[in-house]
């Protein structure tokens, strides 16, 4: 009887030892695993970053701070921009590629008015005058919305558009505009969100997205300083400025 | 009737054992004051100014020690004045603290007496000029002195304030300039520190560097027509672009470590975040990144937290505005947003304060933009401000516990300072025009 119990023990133990065993190895496999991932998922990262332009790898390193040596470029006196083709390095998911979300378009290479600009500040830009006025219409969005709905808003869009596409050598800046009831930091970026849905539209209807720029005003400029719905309505608005290139 | 009967029993049995009658809501209050009384003398001593000075310079002690969030000045009386020049029955002044102050040929010197552990310390003497915009600032200084030594905390009486100031409120263009000013922590001594004769908005000092001499500060100009961030020194306020991006360059924020930059970009054709490696003192390492970009979202204000790990910020992806956190570590991915402000409504303008604990934000109440503070450690929202004009842009000080924002009715817009043990804020700016986008560091 004794021995029978000390060979039941004795097979316990040993089963309960090659369980052990088991989830051990279990453990460490999956541990190796997911290490192995990890890296794949690095390289895929860094090779990602290197396909995009003429940065180097080393050069990345550098930017977020991994790298031995660092290449620092000074602060410009001026505002002349470097001419970069590629000035910042994107995020990569599926969702921001556009065929899952809206479509939107990166900002002209050139800053107007900047050093080597082939176009002025905004100073060189004007407001639509005369006929020009009818086809430059300022287009006004509803309370904290960043989309065009009424019909005559997009029939303007479109008229600026044909009257781009005809004149290759006119530049307009869209100005994005908030009312005074947003708060105020926040409308900054709602601005650029909106002078941007203005270009994006154009650009979908044919124009070439080097001839428009985009500012965002926030609620710094306003045009209606009176504070009631329809002073609102008025401030809430994306206007055309624009340039004849000769 | 058994139906009857069975009702019967559980109604008598609900009245007995079962629900809780309504209680009334009781709201607990803090009724301990955070504030110790302390009584400041007045400056007495020979004529070497006039006593209409001495009155203003003994405005600029009570507004110190009334809004330092530690003590509040005790009335003055004359038997309390004498009690103070005989040194004698000191207790009687019925005060923990106290601090005499006398003047001996333009020289300020000052003793200050800590009656619950029962020791006088004198301080050193001040030379005063007579120019009261440098003496302001000397007073200040001996303020955070006898600070340090009644609470063993660094005191922001001799800090400065940065803000943007827009003269004319008004539409058109001819209207349309605002430069960056700098003040003491009291509004006072407002110096204009751009002269771009552009718009300029969005000041960020950025903290000091170890052993450099330089004050610098961050802002956003117009004055090629997009908004652009530069970087400028305090002195000659003369900007340099900081960064090389296309589009619109908004809302900065610099990382304690003052080695990395966080902004808003329309680059790619949405308002993302960016993140861009910077050494404020020679130039930008490398290009900017997308930091974090969602399909029809707007995203703003980045604020860093102290350790400059995580980065939060304003985003609308989920619907109304809200404030999220993200980690500042780069990946070719979007990282993980964690929302932060659950309860609050149309939340924006977060600040992350110096020491982590806390983050000051503004978020629409009952109509109104109040700023709220949320803890981390309690995972609490808490309303702190309250009453009329909306109040945005809140910025810490270094004590995590003071705050700056702008408050706005209709066309003009001032700054409060506000701390979090009394919470009725003081305004600091006056006379017309917009003041706003606050930030605060030390000198």
């Amino acid at each position: 009887m004794g021995t029978t119990l000390t060979n039941t023990y004795l097979k316990k133990q040993k089963e309960e030892c090659m369980r052990k065993s088991l989830v051990w190895t279990v453990i460490l496999s999956c541990s190796s695993l997911l290490v192995l991932d990890s890296c794949k998922k690095n390289d895929d990262a860094w090779s990602d970053s290197n396909n995009l332009g003429s940065y180097k790898r080393a050069k990345e390193r550098v930017l977020w701070g991994t790298g031995a040596s660092e290449e620092t470029v000074a602060f410009h006196e001026s505002t002349e921009s470097s001419g970069f083709d590629n000035d910042f390095i994107p995020l990569q998911d599926e969702d921001l590629k556009g065929q899952f979300s809206e479509v939107v378009f990166a900002q002209p290479k050139d800053s107007p008015g900047e050093e080597g600009s082939f176009l002025p500040g905004i100073e060189g830009f004007h407001l639509p005058i005369g006929a020009l006025a009818q086809v430059f219409q300022t287009v006004y969005f509803n309370t904290d919305e960043y989309t065009l709905k009424k019909q005559e808003h997009l029939q303007a869009i479109a008229r600026a558009a044909e009257y781009l596409k005809a004149h290759p050598k006119t530049y307009v800046f869209v100005t994005g505009n908030c009312d005074q009831r947003g708060p105020e930091a926040y409308n900054l970026a709602l601005g650029a969100r909106r002078a941007n849905y203005v270009r994006n539209l154009l650009i979908e209807k044919g124009v070439n997205g080097d001839q428009i720029h985009t500012i965002s005003y926030g609620k710094e400029k306003l045009a209606d300083l009176s504070n009631s719905p329809e002073g609102w309505a008025k401030n809430r608005r994306a206007e055309f400025k624009f340039y004849e290139k000769r | 009737m058994k139906r009857l009967t069975t009702l019967l029993f559980l109604f008598i049995g609900i009245l007995l054992f079962g629900v809780d009658a309504p209680q009334e809501i009781r709201v607990q209050l803090d009724t301990v004051s955070p504030l110790s009384p302390i009584y400041l003398s007045q400056i007495n001593g020979d004529a070497s100014f006039p006593a209409q000075y001495l009155k203003e310079l003994e405005k600029v002690l009570t507004f110190d020690f009334n809004h330092n969030g530690k003590t509040k000045v005790a009335g003055k009386t004359k038997e309390k004045e004498l009690l103070l020049l005989s040194t004698n029955n000191l207790k009687a002044l019925e005060v923990p603290f106290a601090v005499s102050f006398s003047l001996k040929e333009k020289n300020l010197s000052c003793k200050v007496y800590n009656l619950i552990e029962g020791y006088a310390k004198p301080f050193s003497e001040v030379a005063l000029t007579g120019a009261l915009g440098q003496d302001r600032q000397k007073l200040h200084k001996l303020s955070d002195a006898i600070h340090k030594v009644l609470f063993q905390e660094e005191g922001i009486a001799y800090s400065r304030i940065l803000y943007s100031y827009q003269n004319k409120a008004s539409a058109g263009e001819d209207s349309w300039s605002s430069e960056i000013i700098e003040c003491d922590w009291d509004g006072e001594n407002p110096k204009t520190i751009t002269r771009e004769k552009s718009y300029c908005v969005t000041p960020v000092l950025i903290p000091k560097g170890e052993g450099l001499a330089k004050d610098l500060f961050l802002y956003v100009s117009y004055k090629t027509g997009q908004p652009k961030i530069f970087i400028a020194s305090i002195d000659e306020g003369k900007g340099k672009k900081v960064v090389d991006i296309r589009g619109n360059q908004i809302l900065p924020a610099i990382s304690k470590k003052r080695d990395k930059l966080a902004f808003v970009c329309d680059a790619g054709g949405r308002t993302d975040l960016f993140i861009q490696s910077i050494r404020p003192e020679i130039g930008r390492t490398g290009i900017p990144k997308q930091l974090f970009s969602y399909p029809r979202s707007t995203q703003a204000s980045p604020t860093f937290s102290p350790d400059g790990s995580k980065v939060a910020f304003v985003s609308d992806k989920d619907g109304a505005a809200r404030i999220y956190w993200i980690s500042s570590e780069v990946s070719n991915k979007r990282p993980t947003a964690h929302l932060i402000t659950k309860k609050s409504k149309e939340s924006s303008c977060p600040s992350w304060s110096p020491d982590g604990t806390k983050l000051a934000y503004s978020a629409k109440t009952e109509g109104i933009r109040q700023i709220w503070v949320y803890d981390f450690a309690a995972e609490e929202e808490r309303q702190l401000t309250s009453g009329t004009g909306n109040k945005e842009n809140p910025c810490w000080a270094g004590n995590s516990l003071h705050l700056v924002f702008n408050s706005s009715d209709n066309d003009s817009s001032d700054l409060y300072v506000v701390n979090l043990n009394q919470p009725d804020a003081v305004k600091i700016t006056k006379g017309q025009g917009k003041k706003h986008y606050p930030t605060w560091g030390p000198r």
